[in-house]
């Protein structure tokens, strides 16, 4: 086991407990850490500093930030890629490896790309080993290779990797950044009564404080005090990572016991944006090499976590945290063998080394050597939150940094903390407690005549613009785009900010923009004469922070539809059948049978899915005529119709029966497809075109459950379980509807209609009865041969029948009298939906028909989808096909052109395995009882 | 540039199969390699998707084009600038159309933030705000502009070759050689401007990639964002000359991606010089819709409407 | 996603309406023109900023109702 040999005495304000030491894997060997180490703090306590390989060039890389963003120490844990080891808790057994390095982290062949740099220049992804153009698939494969990022396993993941969940919650206040800004802002909102949440990205709460003196852990001990009291509620490894129109606020919660990641899901009324601050690394030579490490990454490794993070260092500063950090350095034993002042107009001209910081070369090409490099050189405020809410940055020169346009700030979100300013922390605090009254007021926490709450404003300290030194380096470190490749890129003519990012892909890393987005913009800027205003900024994009799929699809929730009958056809052996949101029986196993059963004898069929709407009042009639294509205005009590529906392009949209149950209530029956579209279909056109009209309509597809029975023998079945409605053909005819009591279920509504084509009775009794009348009618009949029949036997049964089906044998374009519709449209009727169009078709007569088709040699079944072909030309194609087991022979029902569709044409069907058979157009759709005898029976 | 994976789009119920096939089968008929495959064969291209029978939208099969892969879009739109400009065509970038002069029914040129042009001819091949183009020339459009999201994903090493397509599940996946996910789907739910992004679509669209590929759920998102898409009546673009002389329009190309766009472009160039428009899109003009024959092109896309 | 307010039952998610789009008067099919009618089928005025249009609280109250939103910003009011 690895020994901590850098790990320091106890600090003030450090975060791990010594009293819980762990062990974990490290590319295979143990590892020991603390509880409250982080993976990178762990392993940089026991001396090691190289945690990966870089994209392009694999070049070693270590700590650069020491937090969420950096982008040095991206790692795999067991079989989660791309884990952010400088974030992610050390934990007893964690199997943790480095990524992208082969053979292994120390040597790494792929180094060698360095040697070959030149081939991988600016926009190396645009113009890189395309020539000569047949081996780019060569190419390709190889430059796939370089790809880089953890491992993805095709296997089923743990239970722990899978368990995700959502929260929605409604805060007045949501803040978002637990730094001193964001707890005053909490605090104060809380106390003025709004309900409050706080969301941290690290694991705790204080910001910039925790790494602070004693006076700024004091500080922190007395804001964590208040906020304790303030019934705030705290996420901590939590981030708001977007901020969508209305103040939706979404925020990834970790680090929870049985759930991996939690999306919660915010309608804040106020947001308060208190991120702080991102230091900005400094472009020069080497700035990559191990060793080389921002002023904020050195100060929380020595104060949060005891890590004395090198021997001798060379400190770059611009500004007092930087110089705090050399404090830092030094009380921590390391030895700060120069400072340079960059406010004196000092710089650093390179890094020697190359496995690990060696020395560094100053101005003037003095050499010292080190094995730490410290940065510090300003700040970019991170302002995503702010920019999807609409508001513009605004470039300060002075302070060399951006803020937020405050013209261009929405009312409902407020920044604090320093995306705003700078000054003392009192400053800052008494700042902070304004925006949090004052984000509670506009939440509607206090009373509408309290005033606006007096913000004062922060003091802007002078900082120098350092975005680069004298040589080329490294600025996008996750992506390995130097300022070189940004130059290039200008001078080939991309020198917009968002030009040169997608050519280069700067910013498009896993860091997000977050560390280099400032010095891409001030490199463009510079290299094309122009500001960083007048350069603009990349556009800011959710998420802040990368969250995983499960997240954010949370637990899996698809809703399914079962009818009552369902446990039935389950017990005999039904397959099943996705149909949208249902789940319904295609066949028992022999749909050939069943269809015979049904032709010959009886047979059942569950159609619950079916849509029906309950239509009662006065005006429903006048609805009936507007809404189908055929006439209605007629239809007595106790009839049933079949109706059309076309829309106003006169394209068919659905069909189905409706009944006349009483003078004034009507059913109405849709495809199961169409039942929600037909529902808001009616409800349009009675709300906004015919508000006075009289209809009330009551969706009623689940509160029956809807069995047809068909067959030659249907009567007497159905005979056996009714005793008070009349079935005989004279008393019950077809197309007509009764209502009474079936199998002792009252409210039972009985059509006679038939889609297979038989005599045939559908059945709509409540709901809860469905499973008894199934039953029922399957026990009455076992001298009968009554069988139960899937979809499967109902499709062939209504092709042998040439009943179309809307959507299948027809499509979006199809209009009526292409449908074959012609006998049902009513253009004399007067006015109804599609009506005009439906004339104009009419004149110009349709360009194709549905017909009936039979393919010559009866024993080939052209796969639905199958193409006509004419003179190699496409004139018509297989809406529907199968083996007639009644016919013994394949049937179809086919779209063809006009010309085609006379009967007795022959016509030529390429099959999908390429062979080309002859089939003839037959004279009616039905190819089973065109006369309609046997359903009339 | 061009990466050839093979292109699934999937079926995950009977009525999508069908149309499947009628693709296939009409691809052919054009000479296209292109077929219909079965679960197991998905499976060999796509080790990592769910084909089992349990899954909520079961993959019943898809439609298999070989030929299929994706493009480096932002080298081509750059290739074609720098032959244009190499040919003497002017380039205004960041430059806002601010009116169209029309005299007696034909174009007299166009005025900008940055000056006016004299010209006899404008094309019209603004996605986004063709319409908001076209009302500047006196033409209306039978155009509603909505957002189309899309979003990438952290990168992982190669796992997937082939580009999928599920249309029930509103969902497009590919790989790229930077080994992020390239994810997108359907437009918007309703009409927009706005190419900020929302919540729900990046929900939905991580629950539709997880039931196609569930052990990704470790996967994190990186990016998302939106863009504009013109969707005309037919989902088919409209090509050709209008009512006014000069005023040109290649829009409405909505979720087509820019596969067309090349030789789509190539037509516009014949209209233009010659005045006459070409047979190849002589199907598309903007008069159909007033003449009710529509184009039946709603399959053409990659992505379901 | 954006809040839509109900005059029935208050803000709601857009999640439970069903977008109607602008609404467009239908013309008398008595004496409609193809080209009047087809105006009526297809064409809208896709306005990039305020625009008046309809929804279905689906969801909800099952009511269609009138919105104005700024398609730009997606700013909402009541009419």
């Amino acid at each position: 086991m690895k020994r901590q040999t850098r790990r320091l005495d106890r600090q003030p304000g450090e975060v791990i407990d010594r009293g819980s030491p762990l062990e974990f894997g490290w590319n295979g060997r143990s590892y020991p850490a603390y509880a409250g180490d982080t993976i990178a703090s762990a392993l940089a306590a026991c001396g090691e500093r190289v945690f990966s390989r870089s994209f392009k060039y694999h070049r070693p890389r270590g700590l650069l930030t020491a937090s969420y963003t950096d982008p040095g120490c991206i790692v795999q844990v067991g079989d989660e890629p791309n884990v952010r080891g400088a974030h992610r808790l050390a934990e007893p057994g964690m199997d943790v490896r480095s990524q992208d390095t082969w053979p292994s982290l120390v040597f790494d062949v792929k180094a060698a790309n360095e040697l070959v740099g030149r081939f991988l220049p600016a926009g190396f992804y645009y113009k890189t080993f395309i020539r000569p153009r047949p081996l780019w698939p060569t190419y390709e494969r190889v430059l796939r290779r370089f790809s880089h990022g953890g491992v993805v396993s095709p296997d089923p993941l743990s239970p722990e990797l899978s368990s995700y969940d959502k929260r929605q919650v409604h805060p007045d206040v949501l803040v978002a950044g637990g730094g001193p800004a964001g707890m005053t802002s909490a605090v104060a909102a809380a106390r003025a009564g709004a309900r409050v949440m706080l969301v941290e990205e690290e694991h705790s709460l204080g910001g910039h404080l925790r790494w602070g003196d004693k006076a700024d852990l004091a500080a922190l001990h007395d804001l964590r005090s208040l906020l304790a009291a303030s019934g705030v509620e705290v996420l901590t490894n939590s981030v708001v990572f977007g901020r969508y129109d209305h103040n939706h606020v979404a925020i990834v919660q970790r680090g929870l016991t049985h759930v991996y990641e939690r999306l919660v899901k915010a309608r804040a009324k106020t947001l308060v944006v208190a991120p702080g601050l991102i230091e900005r690394p400094y472009v020069f030579a080497g700035n990559d090499v191990p060793g080389v490490m921002l002023s904020t990454a050195v100060r929380r490794l020595i104060n949060l976590y005891a890590v004395k993070p090198g021997d001798r260092a060379v400190v770059l500063t611009a500004n007092p945290q930087g110089d705090a950090a050399v404090v830092d350095l030094e009380r921590a034993g390391v030895e700060v063998a120069h400072v340079v002042d960059a406010r004196g107009g000092d710089d650093l001209v390179r890094v020697l080394g190359r496995g690990g910081v060696k020395g560094v070369e100053l101005v003037g090409g003095h050499r010292i050597e080190c094995d730490l490099v410290v940065t510090a050189v300003g700040w970019t405020a991170p302002l995503t939150l702010l920019t999807m809410a609409g508001t513009v940055a605004a470039y300060d020169s002075r302070a060399a940094r951006y803020f937020p346009g405050t013209a261009t700030l929405p009312d409902d979100a407020l920044p604090a903390g320093g995306v705003v300013g700078d000054g003392t922390l009192d400053e800052l605090v008494a700042h902070a407690d304004a925006v949090g009254r004052e984000a509670a007021r506009r939440a509607g926490s206090m009373s509408r005549r309290e005033p606006a709450a007096e913000i004062p404003a922060l003091p802007v300290d002078a900082h120098p613009e350092l975005f680069h030194g004298p040589t080329h380096g490294i600025v996008d470190f996750s992506e390995d785009v130097s300022s070189r490749d940004l130059l290039t890129a200008v001078e080939e003519g991309y020198s917009s900010a968002e030009l040169a990012k997608r050519y280069t892909t700067a910013t498009m890393g896993p860091t997000q923009g977050k560390l280099e987005s400032v010095n891409v913009v001030a490199i463009i800027a510079e290299a094309t004469g122009r500001t960083i205003s007048q350069t603009g900024t990349t556009t800011w994009r959710p998420p802040y922070a990368p969250v995983t799929l499960g997240a954010l699809a949370g637990r899996h929730r698809e809703p399914v539809r079962y009818s009552p009958m369902h446990p039935w056809h389950e017990r005999h052996g039904a397959a099943p059948l996705v149909a949208g949101a249902w789940i319904r029986p295609d066949h028992y196993g022999d749909p050939a049978g069943e269809v015979l059963a049904v032709r010959k004898r009886v047979g059942i069929i569950d159609v619950t899915p079916i849509g029906k709407l309950d239509l009662r009042g006065p005006d429903v009639p006048k609805l009936l005529n507007l809404l189908y294509v055929n006439r209605w205005s007629k239809l007595e009590v106790g009839r049933v119709r079949y109706g059309v529906m076309c829309a106003e392009d006169g394209v068919v949209l659905d069909d189905g029966v409706t009944g006349r149950l009483g003078d004034q209530h009507y059913l109405m029956s849709t495809t199961s497809s169409g039942a929600a579209s037909v529902w808001e279909w009616v409800e349009s056109w009675l709300q906004t075109e015919h508000p006075g009209w009289q209809v009330h309509v009551t969706p009623v597809t689940t509160s029956y459950a809807s069995i047809n029975v068909a067959g030659p023998r249907s009567r007497e079945l159905l005979g056996r379980v009714v005793a008070e409605i009349d079935l005989t053909p004279q008393a019950f005819p077809y197309m007509h509807v009764r209502t009474g009591r079936v199998a002792g279920v009252d409210g039972c509504v009985l059509w006679r209609i038939g889609f297979t084509g038989e005599l045939s009775f559908e059945l709509h009794v409540p709901a809860s009865y469905g499973l008894h009348v199934w039953e029922t009618l399957l026990d009455s009949g076992n001298d009968l041969g009554v069988r139960a029949f899937g979809i499967e036997a109902q499709r062939i049964l209504r092709l042998e029948k040439g009943h179309l089906i809307v959507g299948q044998d027809t499509d979006g374009l199809t209009q009526a009298f292409s449908a074959g519709l012609d006998g049902l449209i009513r253009l004399d009727k007067g006015d109804f939906v599609g009506r005009s169009e439906l004339v104009w078709q009419a004149e110009a007569a349709a360009e194709s028909r549905l017909v009936g088709l039979h393919p010559n040699d009866a024993s080939v079944v052209p796969e639905e989808g199958s193409q006509l072909i004419e003179a190699g030309v496409i004139c018509g194609r297989v809406t529907s096909s199968r083996w007639s087991p009644t016919l013994h022979r394949s049937i179809c029902l086919a779209q063809v052109a006009t010309e085609f569709a006379e009967p007795g044409t022959l016509v030529t069907v390429r099959l999908p395995d390429g062979r080309s058979v002859p089939a003839t157009v037959t004279e009616h759709l039905a190819s089973v009882d065109p006369e309609g005898a046997r359903l009339r029976g | 540039m061009f990466s050839r994976r093979g292109h699934l789009t999937l079926a995950h119920n009977d009525s999508s199969l069908r149309t499947m096939r009628w693709r296939a089968e009409v691809n052919k008929a054009s000479g296209v390699d292109s077929e219909v495959i079965g679960p197991a064969d998905i499976k060999k291209l796509v080790p990592f998707m769910d084909t089992s029978e349990r899954a909520r939208y079961p993959i019943l099969g898809a439609l298999y084009h070989p030929p299929g892969g994706i493009i480096r879009h932002d080298a081509v739109v750059w290739g074609y600038a720098r032959a244009a400009d190499a040919m003497g065509v002017h380039v205004h970038q960041d430059t806002e159309l601010t009116g169209i002069d029309v005299e007696q029914g034909r174009v007299t040129g166009v005025r900008t933030n940055r000056g006016s042009i004299a010209t006899s001819v404008v094309v019209n091949c603004t996605a986004g705000w063709s319409t908001l183009v076209a009302n500047l020339a006196g033409v209306r459009l039978p155009i509603q502009t909505f957002p189309l999201q899309a979003a990438v994903t952290e990168p992982v090493r190669p796992f997937l070759d082939t580009v999928v397509v599920s249309g029930t599940l509103h969902v497009y996946v590919s790989q790229t050689d930077r080994g992020e996910l390239v994810f997108g789907a359907s437009v918007d739910p309703f009409a927009s401007y706005s190419t900020r992004g929302t919540l729900e679509f990046v929900e939905g669209l991580a629950g539709h990639v997880l039931q196609l590929m569930p052990s990704l759920s470790t996967l994190r998102l990186l990016r998302q964002w939106a863009g504009l898409c013109d969707m005309t009546p037919d989902f088919a673009p409209i090509m050709g000359h209008t009512e006014v002389d000069g005023f040109l329009v290649d829009v409405g190309w909505g979720t087509y991606g820019f596969k067309a766009g090349p030789v789509a472009g190539e037509a516009m160039a014949e209209c233009v010089a010659t005045g006459r428009t070409p047979e190849l899109i002589s199907a598309f003009g903007l008069r159909r819709f007033a003449d009710g024959s529509l184009v039946g092109e709603k399959g053409a896309a990659a992505v379901g409407h | 996603m954006i809040l839509i307010p109900c005059p029935w039952c208050g803000s709601r998610d857009a999640g439970e309406f069903a977008y109607g789009g602008e609404p467009t008067p239908r013309p008398d099919p008595r004496t409609a023109t193809r080209e009047q009618w087809r105006g009526y089928l297809y064409l809208r005025n896709n306005v990039a900023g305020w625009t008046t249009e309809r929804w279905y609280h689906r969801m909800g109250c099952r009511r269609y109702l009138t919105v104005q939103r700024n398609t730009v910003t997606n700013e909402v009011r009541q009419p």
